[in-house]
């Protein structure tokens, strides 16, 4: 298992970098009910950040 | 469940907090054309990347599983368990396929969460340091992760629950972490096995569960003999653990103060649970059998106080 950063700070980051290193960009994710509002509009800002426009 | 438009990722959050053996079964038959993906992300507390875990299980997927716990307990991110609910029961998945391939740990996500939260999942960590530290499988390992979670716990646990400050945050979620390392090799013992039936009965968050037997159960196992011992190392190696734990200052007294400084109620009456009978014959024969000390009836009641 590969863990990455333990510096703690900036979980997005280090999302963005297994994204890319791994060249994701199809994820499937599970979420709480609660965390999910504040989640995807940053995951999917992300996912444009590290994708652009468009795959 | 919702599309995420360009990107063609899928959000899906259509489960319960414990989530259950339904739940899974529903969720593997609604995503379908899994193809379409090519990573799994769960994020959130320890139901939801068990969630994760299971679903990928059962649906044979081979999809890598990145793990963003936002509370800081169970170390999900770093065991191979998942916990599952059936008609009331605990089930517990233990495959080395679901140890997620990465984690991304940003403590973060622990600050401003309510003080009851925090010392509910803080707990956890706490009692699953402890008790993998004294459990019958055990090893060097294990013990090593055992002890570093419990020095962090002990040194930041009180300021994680009553303040934001950051660094008790990160420590603690480190120590979650190693606590869900530790486990990961040695599993858990009474408190966990009793903590179950409390969680599903009486709607008992499990960290809050898991605490309220862990200073009886601390005084029961240190005062392990050679008639009940379970561990083949021997009693002096099983007595020279109790002795490390002292030194760290863990002892029956360091409890009560804990407990008063992280608000949590310990006294099960209080609390509403009224059958210990039920609790003590619905206990994880497995977890309790990990346990240092053979424990009887009379003594799984006296782990509780009301
Ligand atoms: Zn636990």
């Amino acid at each position: 298992m590969e863990q990455i950063n333990y510096n703690y700070k900036g979980a997005i980051n280090n999302l963005s970098k297994i994204m890319q290193q791994e060249t994701f960009h199809k994820p499937l994710i599970f979420c709480g009910k609660k965390s999910f509002e504040n989640i995807k509009p940053i995951i999917e800002k992300e996912l444009k950040r590290v994708w652009g426009g468009g795959i | 469940m919702y599309g995420g438009g360009e990107f063609n990722s899928l959000y899906y959050n259509n489960f319960a907090c414990n989530p259950n053996i339904k739940e899974i079964t529903e969720a593997v038959k609604i995503i379908q054309n899994r193809g379409k993906y090519d990573v799994i992300i769960a994020v959130g507390g320890g139901s939801v990347i068990d969630f994760a875990k299971a679903w990928r299980l059962f649906s044979k997927s081979d999809l890598k599983l990145i793990a963003i716990p936002t509370t800081f307990g169970t170390g999900s991110e770093s065991t191979q368990f998942a916990v599952l609910y059936k008609d009331g029961k605990k089930m517990s998945l233990d495959e080395k396929s679901i140890l997620p391939e990465y984690a991304v740990i940003d403590s973060n996500f622990a600050l401003n969460s309510p003080q009851y939260l925090k010392a509910c999942t803080a707990m956890d960590a706490f009692c699953q340091a402890i008790e993998s530290f004294w459990a019958v499988n055990s090893t060097t390992e294990s013990m090593d992760f055992a002890i570093k979670s419990i020095s962090l716990c002990r040194d930041n646990i009180i300021e994680f629950v009553n303040t934001n400050n950051e660094t008790a945050a990160e420590n603690m979620a480190l120590a979650s972490n190693l606590a869900g390392k530790a486990i990961n090799i040695s599993r858990t013992t009474a408190s966990h096995a009793l903590s179950y039936s409390i969680t599903t009965k009486y709607g008992i968050p499990h960290g809050h569960a898991v605490a309220l037997s862990i200073k009886n159960l601390y005084q029961a196992n240190s005062q392990v003999s050679d008639f009940d011992l379970l561990d083949i190392r021997g009693i002096d190696y099983v007595k020279q653990k109790f002795i490390t734990l002292n030194n760290l200052l863990i002892n029956e007294n360091y409890f009560d103060t804990l407990f008063d400084k992280i608000h949590l109620e310990t006294n099960i009456s209080k609390l509403g649970i009224s059958d210990i009978n039920y609790i003590a014959n619905n206990v994880n024969i497995d977890r309790l059998s990990n346990n240092p000390r053979k424990l009887d009836k009379n003594l799984l009641y006296s782990l509780f106080n009301s």
